[in-house]
């Protein structure tokens, strides 16, 4: 997505704010993470640590998207890249990047990302016309927009990133193919 | 229960609480009697006349029935009192135990099950009655029981214990009128096991000591492992400090907490462990209402029972094999009067087996049945619209079969009350990939279909190798592992390449080679040169070098599964982390050879060793080398005979006397032309075939190298040319398959005279040596080579023709060698009938098999086998026979 698109997506967001708050006016908490200078934000639940950078095993084969395996106090969690994910390019080195570990289908993942900011309250702010300018891939990882003074928020969906390929859905449709 | 309202009033409060225990304590108790109970009624229709067996199960009805009489569960009380009733007059011979009576006294223990379940509910007996199937039993037995004053199904909660009794009275000479009595005066203080009253008066009942097992939480066991799992991941780290900063001080009780926490592990592991028998024992059952609602006729196997498996696993694959059991009987097995068409025996057959093998449990379930339909297969495809009528046709039979694990796949005809509901294999194998399983199965249209599960022990702990490869750390099952082999270019382990396929030369013995460097980047450019360390890897019968750069040294590691992001990578089994704490891949031995199954090499070894296809019929499989010698026509060769192939400069050839030689690792090694118009002054190279027998070694020169196959063994024709043991169809081509006991003859002649002429002299009459084996091929392979060594060998096609032939010898045999897999009597049936001969119950016997499973030998020993060996490792056969021949001469 080109920054041109972001702005006049911000432009819509702002828009439709006040029009789509959250039903019962309930706010999410969510942790807010900067990749390529977007914005994103993870539920504060489903936040298990952040942790400084880390040494990962690499692991052959794996899918693109997974930078490689951690231990974290005795579990091993399992680092994805979401650079990789999102399709966006990085400057910065898997080795320095931030971990932020999440909680998904009782396995632990840890997501790559540049920086780590504040904990902010979500509700008001909620876009779906910006959501429905999204591309393929973030609108399959988005749970919602959220139009912010600093720019758009994409909150991601924990279970999305992760269980697109985790599913069993892949195996049917390698039968399939 | 009147009594109990009358009487039991005041001690009902007190006795609240004391009847919830004891009430909870009879419904597992019940349960897990009736899980076998199943069994052994079916067990008990084919074998009426087991009276064990009718004992055990009129025993589980009895206390049942005098259990629910002590607790007042009228209904069951009932149901078991009528079951029973038949059971005693079988056991008095005064009733068969036909199919019909199985069937009921079937009913009645589900009838049992329903009510313990409700029972374990509401902690009362539903409401309702039995009377129907109360009356069908009664009717079911004989009409002798009317006399007796039946349990009145319509006030089965009205009835005193007393008159219980009463009424299975004159059904035995049983002593229990008074017992109830006994125990009702004793309710308030109630004995752990209140109604046994007469399991010993009626046989002598397995004794099931209660002190000796006590009952706990799966949820403590589970937290136990996991602290345990801590516990050594711990002890790992300590010990890295313990190497890297060695306190005298610390050694002894570091060493102590080390072994402490090694049979500490063992220990809980062992809690989780159940046979694999807990998760068929409804099996046989389900069978056979199978096969009398679809008219067929079945045969339910089970082999490995007793292998053991973590309790969690086992829980998790009950229903998918229960599930693939019920499509083999529903799918599978054809009616008996299509069985008889089509040439079978009437009676289908299911076979369902388990072993361990490399830290995996292996489950399979094969059926002689149709095989998969793929005209039908095909079809469906269409109907479905997965592929278009083209492409259906256009897909090789392997292809076409993964869609029976699409969602919506079923392809009976009619959908019947078994299967064909909707749930298919693909909930199958989505269950037995969620523990991180995996299904493989193969078929043969018409002759049947086998499937293959295997699991992994997840959670387990193992002793692992820890090695290195393209930078990463790696762990292996040490389960696994034959030896470690350096590479350092010596030349007795040299790694060779057979068309591009690369091969260690270890002890003569070609082991395939599979580079982990290349496993881990498929699409990096093969290395030009392999170096490094070969660890040989066993995975049931396949063998093969795993190359790595650097190993360390063993560590035992807890298993844990990989992210499911990762579980679709089959060179993985697992992952752990180390004593140092880092997070390492555990490699999975089969997943390694499968993912080169493309490549030749490998699978000219898989498939040498894959044993068969449908079990009812033994399929060997055997690799060939193929050349070109002497003529256009290829010619053909076991590979397994081959030591080596080396490429010889025809400059190098010398002549020695009327012999060809070479110059071959310092000695002079003969070398025998397979086209007798072979000119040795050319120039160039030429493939030699390198035979080594007995420590020598013999080259057959021949012109080109084509191709190795692995086929079935099946000679077509006999041959009666010297040099040629008969032909067979390798790749749709006849070829003629070569006779390597006669080259090496050729090049040895003068060594093989001497010896024979020896041996005659020396032995005559006590060399007569008897060789049994139903394969054409394996006679004529082995017979010459026995031969050679001077034994008379006499040789037979059967196990039957052996018997006959040892019972009209006069002269005696010095030794046997037979083959185990044979029609009819197999090898160890055979052993079992020579020993019970007196006048041979010392001859030495050696077993050839080519399924060399411990089961097997541990059956084949038991049956009086002396030596035991594989047909790979065949040239053990002449060692044994030597050491028995020392013995004979000392003797």
């Amino acid at each position: 997505m080109s920054d041109i698109e972001i702005r006049n997506a911000a432009e819509a967001g702002n828009d439709a704010a006040g029009l789509s708050a959250e039903p019962d006016g309930a706010q999410i908490d969510a942790v807010v993470i900067h990749i390529r200078g977007h914005l994103f934000g993870i539920r504060v639940g489903l936040v298990r640590d952040v942790l400084s950078p880390h040494p990962l095993t690499f692991v052959h084969r794996a899918p693109p998207e997974v930078a490689g395996l951690l231990n974290l106090r005795g579990r091993i969690v399992t680092a994805i890249n979401l650079h990789v994910r999102l399709g966006l390019s990085s400057e910065i080195s898997v080795h320095e990047r931030l971990h932020v570990v999440v909680e998904s289908g009782g396995e632990l993942y840890a997501l790559l990302v540049d920086r780590v900011g504040d904990v902010i309250s979500l509700g008001a702010e909620e876009s779906p016309r910006a959501k429905a300018q999204l591309n393929r891939d973030w609108e399959a990882a988005a749970e919602g927009v959220f139009a912010l003074e600093g720019g758009l928020l994409v909150l991601l969906d924990v279970s999305q990133i992760i269980g697109s390929r985790a599913g069993l859905g892949l195996v049917t449709e390698e039968h399939a193919a | 229960m009147l009594c109990n309202l009358v009487t039991g009033v005041t001690h009902t409060l007190i006795l609240a609480a004391a009847m919830d225990d004891l009430i909870a304590e009879f419904i597992v108790e019940t349960n897990e009697n009736l899980g076998s109970l199943d069994v052994d009624l079916v067990k008990l229709e084919l074998a009426p006349e087991d009276s064990d067996l009718l004992g055990r199960v009129f025993r589980v009805f009895h206390t049942i029935k005098g259990t629910c009489g002590f607790l007042g569960l009228g209904r069951l009380e009932g149901v078991a009192h009528s079951a029973e009733n038949i059971l005693g007059q079988i056991r008095d011979g005064q009733i068969a135990a036909d199919s019909a009576r199985i069937s009921i006294i079937l009913q009645a223990v589900d009838r049992i099950k329903v009510l313990l379940i409700e029972l374990g509910r509401d902690g009362v007996e539903p409401e309702g009655e039995d009377r129907d199937l109360i009356a069908a039993l009664d009717a079911a037995a004989l009409s002798v029981a009317g006399d007796v004053p039946p349990t009145s199904p319509a006030f089965p909660f009205d009835e005193m214990p007393a008159v219980q009794e009463e009424a299975s009275l004159p059904m035995g000479d049983l002593p229990m009128a008074n017992v109830p009595e006994a125990a009702l005066s004793q309710r308030p203080v109630m004995p752990k096991k209140p109604v046994e009253p007469d399991g010993g008066a009626v046989a002598p009942a397995a004794a099931i000591d209660s002190q000796a097992t006590i009952r706990v939480g799966l949820g403590v066991l589970e937290n136990m492992m996991t602290l345990v799992s801590e516990l050594v991941l711990t002890r790992n780290q300590i010990q890295q400090v313990q190497r890297s900063h060695a306190r005298p001080e610390f050694a002894g009780p570091f060493q102590r907490l080390n072994q402490v926490v090694s049979e500490l592990q063992e220990q809980v592991m062992k809690t989780r462990m159940q046979p694999i028998g807990n998760a068929w024992a409804k099996l046989p059952r389900i069978v056979r209402d199978l096969g009398h609602e679809l008219g067929k006729k079945i045969d339910l196997v089970m082999l490995g029972a007793e292998t053991e498996l973590d309790r969690q696993v086992l829980e998790l694959i009950r229903d998918p094999l229960t599930h693939m059991v019920r499509n083999s009987a529903d799918h599978g097995i054809e009616p008996p009067t299509e069985r008889l068409a089509a040439g079978k025996p009437e009676t289908g057959r299911i076979r369902l087996s388990a072993f361990h093998e490399g830290g995996q449990v292996i489950i399979e379930i094969s059926d002689d049945g149709r095989g998969m339909p793929m005209a039908r297969i095909r079809r469906k495809l269409v109907e479905r619209n997965w592929a278009t009528e083209a492409e259906a046709a256009a897909m090789s039979d392997a292809q076409v079969r993964q869609y029976i694990f699409k969602p919506g796949f079923s392809t009976a005809e009619t959908v019947t009350s078994v299967s064909g509901r909707g749930v298919g294999m693909d909930v199958v194998r989505a269950n037995i990939e969620r523990i991180g399983g995996t299904v493989e199965f193969s078929s043969i249209e018409g002759r049947g279909t086998r499937f293959m599960i295997r699991i992994p022990l997840t959670l387990a702990i193992i002793s692992a190798l820890i090695f290195e490869a393209e930078g990463e750390r790696f762990a292996l099952s040490q389960a696994s592992i034959v030896e470690l082999v350096l590479l350092d270019g010596a030349a007795e382990r040299r790694v060779e390449y057979l068309k591009g396929n690369a091969f260690l030369r270890l002890r003569n013995r070609l082991l395939p080679l599979v580079s982990l460097r290349h496993v881990l980047n498929p699409t990096a450019s093969e290395d030009a040169e392999l170096e490094g360390f070969v660890i040989v890897v066993n995975v049931g019968n396949t063998k093969y070098g795993l190359v790595v750069d650097q190993v360390f040294d063993t560590e035992e590691i807890v298993v844990k599964p990989v992210s499911p992001l990762l579980r679709q990578e089959t060179v993985y089994s697992g992952n752990t982390i180390l004593g140092d704490g880092r997070v390492v891949m555990i490699l999975d031995p089969s997943g390694l050879a499968a993912s080169l199954t493309g490549e030749p090499a490998l699978s000219v070894v898989e498939d040498l060793n894959q044993e068969e296809v449908t079990d009812t019929d033994v399929m060997e499989k055997t690799a060939f080398l193929v050349f070109k010698a002497g003529g256009f026509e290829v010619k053909g060769v076991p590979l397994g005979l081959v030591a080596r192939i080396e490429d010889v400069a025809l400059s190098d050839i010398e002549q020695s006397s009327d012999q060809m030689v070479i110059q071959y690792r310092g000695t002079l090694m003969p070398l025998v032309p397979f086209d007798p118009a072979f000119d040795p002054e050319g120039s160039g190279t030429r493939p030699v075939l390198v035979f080594a027998e007995d420590g020598r070694q013999m080259g057959l020169i021949v012109d080109d190298i084509v191709d190795i196959v692995s086929t079935e063994l099946e000679l077509k024709l006999v041959s009666e040319r010297p040099g040629l043991i008969g032909s067979m169809t390798l790749q749709g081509h006849a070829t003629d398959i070569i006779d390597v006991g006669y080259y090496v003859e050729q090049a040895f002649h003068n060594w093989f005279e001497r010896d024979r002429r020896l041996a005659d002299e020396l032995n005559g009459e006590s060399r007569r040596l008897l060789f049994v084996d139903d394969s054409a091929f394996f006679r004529s392979m082995m017979t010459p080579r026995l031969a050679a060594r001077g034994y008379r060998v006499h040789v037979v096609g059967s196990a039957a023709d052996a018997l006959a032939r040892l019972e009209s010898s006069t002269r005696p045999f010095f030794a046997i060698v037979t083959d185990i897999d044979m029609p009819d009597m197999d090898g160890i049936e055979f052993a079992k009938r020579v020993r019970a001969n007196p006048r041979f119950a010392k001859t030495p016997l050696i077993a050839l098999s080519s399924l060399a499973k411990p089961a097997s030998i541990a059956a084949g020993l038991a049956a009086g086998i002396d030596n035991y060996v594989s047909k790979a490792e065949r040239d053990a056969v002449f060692d044994h026979l030597a050491r028995f021949l020392e013995n004979l001469a000392e003797t």
